[in-house]
Parts: C-alpha cells; sequence; structure tokens
C-alpha cells in the first residue's frame, strides 16, 4: 500500500453523491460515442527534466498528440538538440541516450544556487525553451522526534512509529518542501520498487495543513521502472512560525503471508526520512498534475489549466535537492 | 438625486376637482383579482393598470365619464357613467371563450418596463411538456434572453446571469431551488397559479437582492363562489386541485398537491443478483403542496395566507454478503406568506406581509458490515445544508393623479445560512466539526422609492431608487441602486422602451457544474466575499400590426458583473479540506455579457405563436482561473433560436409544437495528450470553457382534447411527444481510452457523448369540475 491518508468525511460524502447522482443519471440516460475529433493545434514538444545537484542532468523529450484517436506507442523525438545553459551560457548539449532521454556525457550536476535552463530544437517541430530555474540552496533545516510502536486506528496491527518532522524557515522568501519516507520492500515481481509500509499523514488542523495550496500529496517517480515516492508538499507561504512540525505515522513493516493463523509482518529496508527543496515550477507542476478523471469526477470539479514552464511546448524543468536521514526502527514482531 | 426629488415634487404637487375611482377588477366566474388590467378612461384618453394585488385608481373629471376595462381572455366592459364623487367599486370581467389569444405581453406593451414579459398560465400549460408535465421554467426557456442550460440541468440562466441571480418569488416569497431532481419539472405546480411576470431589465425599484432577473409568480387566490377542482392523471402522477368559498364572496380557499414516482422506472437500475443478496437499488419521488386561504375582512382589508411546500426524495442502497449501505437524500423548499392589503384612501393601497422560506438539502448515510448474519454499523453521517428566511414587507401604492403612480416600501430580511452541518460518528476533530456547523446570521433591509410619471401622452418614465444595508459579521455594506425606465411611443404602434438598473446580491450560489445534483449550497456575502454587483443597460424597439394580430421586437443589452465567485480550478465543495467555503472559493470574479433579442409573436387566428432569436455573449474572469484571461461562461451559447406554434383544428382538439435550437454549451476540453513527468498518459488543457458542446435542438409536439360534458365538467386529454426526431443532444461529454477492435495492442483516446432523453410519448388526462 502507497500513500498518505487524510482522514475526512468529504470523500464519505463525495462517494455517497455520485452514487446518487450515478444511480439516477442511469434512469433516463443513454450515451452515444461519438467520433468527434477534437481541434488539434498539431504535435509540440514535450520536455521533462528534474535537475538535482546529485545526479548528472537528464532530459525526456517527446511529444503531444492528438487529443482523440490512437494513442501512439512511441512519442519518443530522437532526433532533437538539447541545450542546458547554466547562467545564461550555454554549458553542455546533450547527448540521445535512448527513448527521447538526453543524458549528459560529462556527467553534469546542476550547482546549488545556479540558474539553468534548457532548451530543445528538433527538425519538425518549432523551438521551446524552458523559462530558467534555481537550484535551491539545500538550507533545509530539520529535526525528527521519533515515537516508537505508536498505536494509531488504522491498520492496527502493522507496527508503526510516529515521527514528528520540524522544518525551520526565516520565511523571508518563498520556499517549497517536500516531505517523503522511503518505507521499500524487497523489489516487487514486475521490478517497480514502491513504499510498502504506508504512511499516515496526521491532520493537525493548521493553516498549513489545511490550505491545497500549500500542502498536497503527490507521487513522484524517480525513474519510470525503479522507484516511486509518495511526498508530503508544502509551502512555506503557510507557515505561520518559523518552526513548523509536521506529524506523520509510519509503518515499519509490510504484510507478507498468512500462515498459522497469523499475518507475517517484514520490516522495511533502510527506512529513510527524506527533505527535499523544491523551485516554484516544480511545486506548481505537481500540485496541478492530476486531473479530474472520468464523467462523474469531471462533473463535480473543472480541469486545471495545464502548467508547464516550457515556452513553446509543455512538461516542466524543474529543480531539487534532497537531504536524507536513515531512521532507526526496530519491529518486535517482524519475520 | 436632485432628479429624483424634482419628480418627487412634481409627483405629490395637488391635482384639484378630479375624483378618483378605485377598486378591484376580478373575473365573475371565480372571484379571482385580475393583475395588470387595463382600465383606460375614454374621457382623459388616460390610462393604467391593476396592480400586483388586482387594485387600480384612476382620476377622472366630476361628471361624465367612460371607463373601458379589458383583460386578456375576457370580454372587454366599458362603465359609462356621471360620477361626482370619489368611488371604490368593484369590477368583474367574464371569460370570453372567442377570445383565443395567446400573448406572452400580458397588458399594454407601451407601458411595460424594458425587458418585462407576463406569460399566462392557460398559455404555457398548452405548451407540449415533457412526460405531459406542464411547466413555468420550460416554458420560459422559449423566451428570448432566457435558457435552461441542457437537458438535466436545473437553474435558469438569464441574459448571461447564472441560476443564483434570478430573484424567484411565489406570492412574494422567494424560491431557492425552482426545480425537480436535473430540472426536468420545475416546483411551480401550474394548477395552483394565477400570474408569472418576468422581467430581464429595467428591475423596478420594489425588486432587488439579485442581479439578472425577478420571477414573480402569484398563486391563485382560490373560487370565492362556487366550488370547483381540477384532477390530472399523467406518466408523471397525480395532481389534485381543489378550491372553493369558504364564506360565499368573502372568503376563499384553494389546495392543490402533485405527486410524482419515479419507481417505475428505477426499476430499470435495480441489478441484483438471482439470489437478492447483492445489488443496488435506488428510487426517486418528489411532491409539491400549494395551499391557500383568503378572507375579504371588508371592502377595503384583505388578508390571506399562503403556503408551499415541495421536496424530492432519493433512497439508495447497496448491499452484498459482507456490506450494507443506504443513503437518503432530500432536498426542497418550504414558504410561508402571511399578507394584508387595505385601501387606506382611493389614492392609497397599502400591503404588509410576512414571509418565512426555507431551502434545505440533505444527505445521510448508514453504513453497516456483515460478520456472520450479524450487522454493525461503522459509518454513519447525516449532512444538511440549508437558508432560511424571515422577511418583512410594507408597501404603498400611491396615486395621485391618473399621470403618477408611486410605490414606497420597506424589506426587512433576516436571513440565517448554514452551508454545511454535519453529525457523524467520523473520527473528526472539534475544531474540523466546528468548521463544517458554521451558521451565519445576516440582515438585509431595503428602502425602495418608485415612480410611474407619464411627462406627457407619449413618454413614460419610470423612476426610482433602492437603498439597501446589509448586515453581517460586523461588516455592514450599504448599497443604493438607482433604477431608470422610459418609454416613448414613436406612433403606428410602435414603441421605443430604454431601461438602466443597479443591482446588489448579497447572496451567493456554489453549485456543481449543471450536473442537477441536489448539491446547492447558499452562501452570505460576508466579510471575506462581498456581495455581487451588476448594471444594466437595455435598449428596445416594439412594434404592433394589429390585423394581423403580430407583435415584433427588438432589445439589446449590456450587463457587467462584479464581486462574483467560483471554484478554484481542480477543486469544488466536495474536496479534501478543512477550510471554511468563505476561504476556499474564488472571489471578485467579474462577468459581463451583452446580447440582441428578436422576437415576434402571433396573437390572433387559429394558428398562434412566436419566434424567439437570441444572439449572446457572456463571459468571467478570476484572478486565479484561466490564467486571469476571460473565458466564455459555461452557459454562453451565442445563438438560442425557439419557435412555438399552437393551431387549432377544431372545436375540440389542437395541436402544438415547440423547436429549440442552441449553440453547445462552453466546456473544458482537452487540446492535446501527453507523456506526463509519471510516464503515463495524460490530458492537455490551455483553458477554461476552451471548446464547445455539439449544437442541441429538440422538437417537442402535443395534442390536445378538449371537450364539456353535459354537466359543465371540462375533460382534457393531452398526447406528447417529446425530442419527436429523437435527437441525441448532449448532456455531458467524457475523454475515454478504447482499445482499438482491429488492433487490440493499440488504444485509442474518444470523446463519449452523453444524452439524457430520446423520443418519449406522454398522456395525461385531466378532468376539470
Amino acid at each position: 500500500m502507497v500513500g498518505y491518508f487524510l482522514p475526512h468525511h468529504h470523500n464519505f460524502m463525495k462517494k455517497t453523491i455520485l452514487f446518487i447522482a450515478f444511480s439516477i443519471f442511469f434512469l433516463a440516460c443513454r450515451e452515444k460515442e461519438i467520433e468527434y475529433e477534437l481541434p488539434f493545434e498539431g504535435e509540440k514538444l514535450v520536455v521533462i527534466g528534474i535537475l538535482n545537484p546529485d545526479e548528472p542532468i537528464n532530459v525526456k523529450v517527446t511529444h503531444t498528440w492528438t487529443p482523440t484517436g490512437i494513442i501512439p506507442k512511441n512519442t519518443f523525438v530522437d532526433n532533437a538538440t538539447v541545450n542546458v545553459l547554466e547562467d545564461g551560457k550555454l554549458k553542455e548539449q546533450l547527448v540521445l541516450e535512448k527513448e527521447g532521454n538526453y543524458i549528459s556525457i560529462k556527467g553534469l550536476k546542476p550547482l546549488l544556487g545556479h540558474k539553468y535552463l534548457v532548451e530543445v530544437f528538433s527538425s519538425k517541430y518549432s523551438k521551446v525553451i524552458s523559462e530558467q530555474v534555481q537550484i535551491p540552496e539545500n538550507k533545509a533545516k530539520f529535526t525528527f522526534q521519533q515515537i516508537a510502536d505508536i498505536d494509531y486506528k488504522y491498520n492496527r496491527d502493522t507496527p508503526k512509529d510516529q515521527i514528528n518532522v520540524t522544518l525551520e524557515d526565516d520565511l523571508s522568501k518563498r520556499s517549497y518542501y517536500a516531505i517523503s519516507f522511503n518505507l521499500y520492500g524487497d523489489k516487487s515481481s514486475n521490478g517497480n520498487l514502491y513504499n510498502r509500509g504506508s504512511v499516515f499523514y496526521l491532520n493537525d488542523d493548521g493553516k498549513v495543513a489545511s490550505n491545497k495550496e500549500c500542502s498536497f500529496n503527490q507521487t513522484i517517480y524517480k525513474d519510470k521502472n525503479t522507484i516511486s515516492e509518495n511526498v508530503r508538499v508544502l509551502a512555506n507561504q503557510c507557515f505561520t512560525n518559523s518552526k513548523n512540525t509536521f506529524s506523520f505515522i509510519v509503518e515499519k513493516a509490510y504484510y507478507n503471508g498468512f500462515q498459522n493463523n497469523k499475518t507475517i509482518y517484514k520490516k522495511v529496508e533502510n527506512p529513510t526520512l527524506n527533505i527535499y527543496q523544491f523551485d516554484k515550477g516544480y511545486f506548481e507542476y505537481l500540485k496541478l498534475k492530476d486531473q479530474p478523471d472520468g464523467l462523474f469526477e469531471r462533473a463535480f470539479t473543472e480541469p486545471h489549466t495545464t502548467y508547464t514552464n516550457i515556452k513553446g511546448g509543455y512538461g516542466i524543468i524543474g529543480a531539487v535537492t534532497k537531504k536524507s536521514e536513515l531512521l532507526n526502527m526496530t519491529c518486535k514482531i517482524c519475520q | 438625486m436632485k432628479n429624483i426629488l424634482f419628480l418627487l415634487l412634481i409627483s405629490t404637487s395637488s391635482f384639484a376637482q378630479k375624483i378618483t375611482l378605485s377598486g378591484y377588477v376580478k373575473d365573475s366566474k371565480t372571484g379571482e383579482k385580475l393583475l395588470g388590467a387595463n382600465i383606460y378612461n375614454e374621457t382623459t384618453k388616460r390610462g393604467t393598470t391593476t396592480n400586483n394585488y388586482g387594485f387600480f385608481s384612476i382620476e377622472t373629471p366630476e361628471g361624465n365619464a367612460k371607463i373601458k376595462i379589458s383583460f386578456v381572455g375576457y370580454a372587454p366592459q366599458t362603465i359609462e357613467k356621471n360620477f361626482q364623487n370619489s368611488q371604490t367599486f368593484n369590477i368583474e370581467l367574464n371569460l370570453n371563450g372567442l377570445l383565443q389569444e395567446v400573448v406572452v405581453q400580458g397588458k399594454s406593451e407601451k407601458d411595460q418596463p424594458i425587458g418585462k414579459m407576463s406569460i399566462p398560465i392557460e398559455t404555457l400549460k398548452n405548451l407540449p411538456s415533457l412526460m405531459g408535465e406542464a411547466d413555468v421554467i420550460r416554458a420560459l426557456s422559449f423566451t428570448p434572453g432566457i435558457s435552461t442550460g441542457q437537458e438535466g440541468t436545473t437553474g435558469l440562466y438569464v441574459r448571461g446571469g447564472s441560476p443564483d441571480q434570478n430573484l424567484i418569488l411565489l406570492d412574494e416569497a422567494p424560491i431557492y431551488n425552482a426545480a425537480h431532481f436535473g430540472g426536468f419539472f420545475s416546483v411551480f405546480n401550474p394548477n395552483a397559479l394565477k400570474s408569472m411576470d418576468v422581467y430581464k431589465s429595467g428591475f423596478p425599484a420594489r425588486f432587488g437582492g439579485r442581479l439578472s432577473s425577478v420571477l414573480d409568480i402569484t398563486m391563485k387566490d382560490g373560487n370565492n363562489k362556487e366550488f370547483e377542482g381540477e384532477a390530472t392523471l399523467g406518466i408523471m402522477g397525480s395532481n389534485l386541485t381543489l378550491q372553493g368559498p369558504l364564506v360565499k364572496n368573502k372568503a376563499s380557499f384553494i389546495v392543490s398537491a402533485r405527486y410524482s414516482n419515479l419507481g417505475l422506472l428505477s426499476g430499470l437500475v435495480r441489478a441484483e443478483s438471482k439470489a437478492d443478496v447483492s445489488g443496488q437499488r435506488t428510487s426517486y419521488s418528489f411532491y409539491d403542496i400549494n395551499a391557500k386561504l383568503n378572507y375579504q375582512i371588508t371592502d377595503k382589508t384583505q388578508v390571506f395566507l399562503s403556503v408551499f411546500n415541495g421536496y424530492d426524495i432519493v433512497k439508495a442502497r447497496i448491499f452484498d454478503t459482507n456490506y450494507d449501505n443506504n443513503t437518503d437524500a432530500g432536498w426542497g423548499n418550504t414558504t410561508g406568506t402571511f399578507r394584508l392589503s387595505h385601501i387606506i384612501s382611493p389614492k392609497v393601497f397599502a400591503k404588509v406581509a410576512l414571509i418565512y422560506s426555507k431551502f434545505e438539502n440533505s444527505q445521510a448515510t448508514d453504513n453497516y458490515r456483515i460478520d456472520n448474519g450479524i450487522k454493525t454499523n461503522f459509518l454513519n453521517y447525516q449532512s444538511i445544508s440549508n437558508v432560511e428566511d424571515l422577511t418583512g414587507k410594507i408597501r404603498f401604492d400611491i396615486f395621485p393623479t391618473s399621470n403618477i403612480t408611486m410605490l414606497a416600501g420597506i424589506d426587512f430580511i433576516k436571513h440565517n445560512f448554514q452551508p454545511t452541518s454535519l453529525k457523524t460518528q467520523l473520527p473528526i476533530s472539534a475544531d474540523s466539526l466546528k468548521k463544517f456547523n458554521v451558521k451565519t446570521d445576516a440582515t438585509e433591509i431595503g428602502i425602495y422609492l418608485e415612480n410611474d410619471i407619464h411627462l406627457s401622452s407619449k413618454l413614460l418614465l419610470n423612476i426610482g431608487a433602492r437603498y439597501a444595508n446589509y448586515q453581517v459579521e460586523n461588516q455592514t455594506y450599504n448599497s443604493f441602486e438607482p433604477r431608470l425606465g422610459l418609454n416613448y411611443d414613436l406612433g403606428k404602434d410602435w414603441t421605443l422602451k430604454f431601461g438602466q438598473s443597479t443591482m446588489r446580491q448579497f447572496v451567493h450560489l456554489l453549485s456543481n457544474n449543471g450536473v442537477g445534483l441536489p448539491n446547492d449550497i447558499w452562501l452570505p456575502a460576508t466579510t471575506k466575499v462581498p456581495p455581487q454587483f451588476s448594471n444594466q443597460t437595455a435598449l428596445g424597439i416594439y412594434k404592433k400590426i394589429p390585423e394581423l394580430g403580430l407583435e415584433v421586437s427588438v432589445e439589446a443589452y449590456n450587463k457587467t458583473m462584479l464581486n462574483l465567485i467560483d471554484y478554484p480550478e481542480g477543486s469544488n465543495f466536495l474536496a479534501t479540506t478543512d477550510k471554511t467555503w468563505d476561504e476556499q472559493v474564488e472571489k471578485n470574479g467579474r462577468g459581463r455579457a451583452y446580447g440582441l433579442e428578436f422576437y415576434l409573436a402571433k396573437n390572433t387566428g387559429k394558428l398562434t405563436g412566436w419566434i424567439a432569436y437570441t444572439l449572446s455573449k457572456t463571459e468571467r474572469t478570476f484572478e486565479n482561473i484561466n490564467n486571469g484571461n476571460w473565458y466564455p461562461s459555461r452557459y454562453d451559447r451565442p445563438h438560442n433560436l425557439s419557435i412555438v406554434g399552437m393551431y387549432k383544428l377544431s372545436s375540440k382538439w389542437s395541436v402544438n409544437a415547440t423547436w429549440i435550437y442552441q449553440t453547445g454549451h462552453a466546456v473544458t476540453l482537452p487540446d492535446a495528450a501527453m507523456s506526463d513527468i509519471s510516464y503515463n498518459p495524460t490530458l492537455i488543457y490551455s483553458g477554461r470553457n476552451n471548446q464547445r458542446m455539439p449544437n442541441s435542438h429538440r422538437l417537442d409536439i402535443g395534442f390536445s382534447r378538449k371537450t364539456i360534458n353535459k354537466r359543465g365538467w371540462e375533460k382534457t386529454l393531452n398526447l406528447g411527444l417529446y425530442n419527436a426526431y429523437n435527437q441525441a443532444n448532449p448532456y455531458a461529454l467524457d475523454v475515454v481510452t478504447k482499445v482499438v477492435p482491429t488492433d487490440l495492442s493499440n488504444r485509442r483516446l474518444a470523446v463519449k457523448q452523453y444524452s439524457l432523453f430520446p423520443v418519449l410519448p406522454s398522456i395525461s388526462y385531466s378532468v376539470r369540475f
């Protein structure tokens, strides 16, 4: 199980109303699939790259496709010129690794506090250029407190610790943070690595927690087939103090079968607390990434205007820094 | 302001050597007061109309006078007499069976404010209807400048305004939700109604509190001469109306009840297993009850009490061997009006009213786990949203001369809003619950003065102003709303009209995007969310061609709106958040709407009806929506064409048809698709309401057979065909991913359209006894 859980009655209310709507809608409803051609302005480049000082720069280049019609199996753009500019000067031209993925052969890593932009040319498409993004100074100050073997109302039998993370911020300028926990087991059969232990974010009724502009959950990916993380994203614009504490209930073990009428739990491997700092663009991108899905969600929620900081195309060049702390978690009942 | 004072001085100056004739105009058979009847003094060449209470007052010099009284559908009457003193008397008009005018403009068009329409209830009862249920709101959608959104949605959209911007009054009580589920039927039972006036612009100062329209509906008083009844049986359900005298010619009653049960249709969605141990069940029904008591205490004093209650009820259940979910939802209005009217003098009519109105919607859920046959409740909650008003009104109609009519009054409204309330056993913190159980009280005071002044035989000036004071949360909003109307008789039955209105609205509505669900939340203007404001200017020209029975009009309008609210992008009231509503909504939105309305009506002859065409545009802008750029309002429908025709085939049979065509409404649809940062296909949206649904059009046909038996009972058989050529009009669009049948390894994106009603035959039978 992945994810944070925010206990709230609205989820139930929503389900109820959706159920009523669904039932009555079908009293009289008939559906008709019409092959409209929604207007399509032509293919544009999609550029995605998350710049992290710990890793060589890599940028993925694909293209858009028509909103109605066959979904192309391959949207990679393999003939692009991808330039990285550092503080306004060309730093390196990336080279194609495979499947639209462009990498730095010099192993170029972005530097803290420096500004980067990416421009992409391809013969078939219009040139696109990203907004300039600054790698956040990795100055996130945080402490954490761990309360072992806490009893919590959900998944009661699974061993859990409470982790209180205190972030210090001088509030002098806008900052964007994310907190996540690596609670991995071994790699699943399909090779994906994902959190096996659940994380419950304790809603503290504070201004930060309650304001969707400042606090939300999102999944981020390092790579399609390796690691996904569920992060709690926070913006300091809702911080009321220079020190803000965010509390999490963290499962330190996961279900690993059932034997002799007993559930077998396995300890997560190398549990880690991660504190990220994002630039504003990446924060906005993650905030607006999820669109309403399906007829009834769309009926209740207007889609977002898609966020991008790629002029002439779509996608995101984001910047992120990360600090990690290995957590010492003991599990008495784990095998 | 100086001009207003000047006009008041004119209006209150002395006019000697004249006497005043006043009284009520009534139906001779039922005693029903006739609103908007014409009284024309042929001696002085001046006329007036009865007010909303059927009262008139007209001056004439002492001596012989010839007074002509007329009203649509009634035989005109002329009183020629030597009048020596001021007199108060009642005039009774006889229904004229020969005169079958079907007019939307009920009374003298020359004197109507711009943007006002009166639709006789009998006319709308003759229009084709969905499942045989005549409907006020549906009939309005065939008139220029008004639409009801798409099928299956609630609310009226008047000249680019949103549904909350319509002041809907039933016997002066505000109706907050005028539609039963999905907008298929309005809450107004036509058998209980006497008249309906609609104002789209040129609002008289007596109306306030909404930006876009006023729908002023009056219930019947009840027959005070003899007992009568009407019973209707249709596909939708049953309708029974009884009325009669309690004390002949003095006191009357009317009770009208309507019940509808869609249980038959709801059987279609049952999906139970053979063993009946799992499945889902849904039932839906609604009812309306109207009742009114009238008592004429003296010739000059009358009281009435009218009440209305209408409710929708939905019950839903999902169950299997381990789980049982029961959900009840309901929503509806309750109103009550007590009114006392008194003729203080032939020149002064007074009214005092006490009015109660409540709209409520609620959902309740009980969820059970079933272990070894034992049911355990593990989740329950009850959520209620309501708005409750208590209103006091005092109004004086003053008729200083035949040239001037003055209205002055005070309205006092105490609002109580409870946008959300929650009772539950869920593990929700006390602080969160507190935020969901916020009640807000507000008081609204409106003081108005309105003058109808015939400046000359050709020029009528309606000038007035309304001052409103609104107090909420230690915040006071003051509003001065000038109103101006000008009607100029160009001669040869041409009239030019102008209207300018400033309006302020102290309530807001948060609603979903038109799905027609019972989740309307009415909210007060607060410290954080200021009241809505609008300014509308309208200009129109009108022509009557009596010899052909034709009326033509063209009206143009321009409306600006401020302080609108909307949901933030990607969010709505169901979103998971602990913020209060006024922290969540997008505020300070602006709106603009402009358009041209064409209207051509044929009111006499075997073939009657009208054609209405509206060309319009309406847009919105909010700082945090659509990157702050203007975008089309959801119900921006540039072209709207309605054709209504009624043809009398014989003395018994008549046929009627309506055809409506509308541009598809604006909708947010993807412009492209891409692989996102998570490597998933995702849709790209470039802006709010960036595209349009397909255009919609529909033909409805109805046949009616009326007979009268020996006992004088009128029997009517109505046969109807809704959506006669089975057009699949869009209700909702969804973008879905499908497997390509010819190549299973491929998927495609497609647009799926949902439509509601196919061709629907209907039948209803009514007896009037």
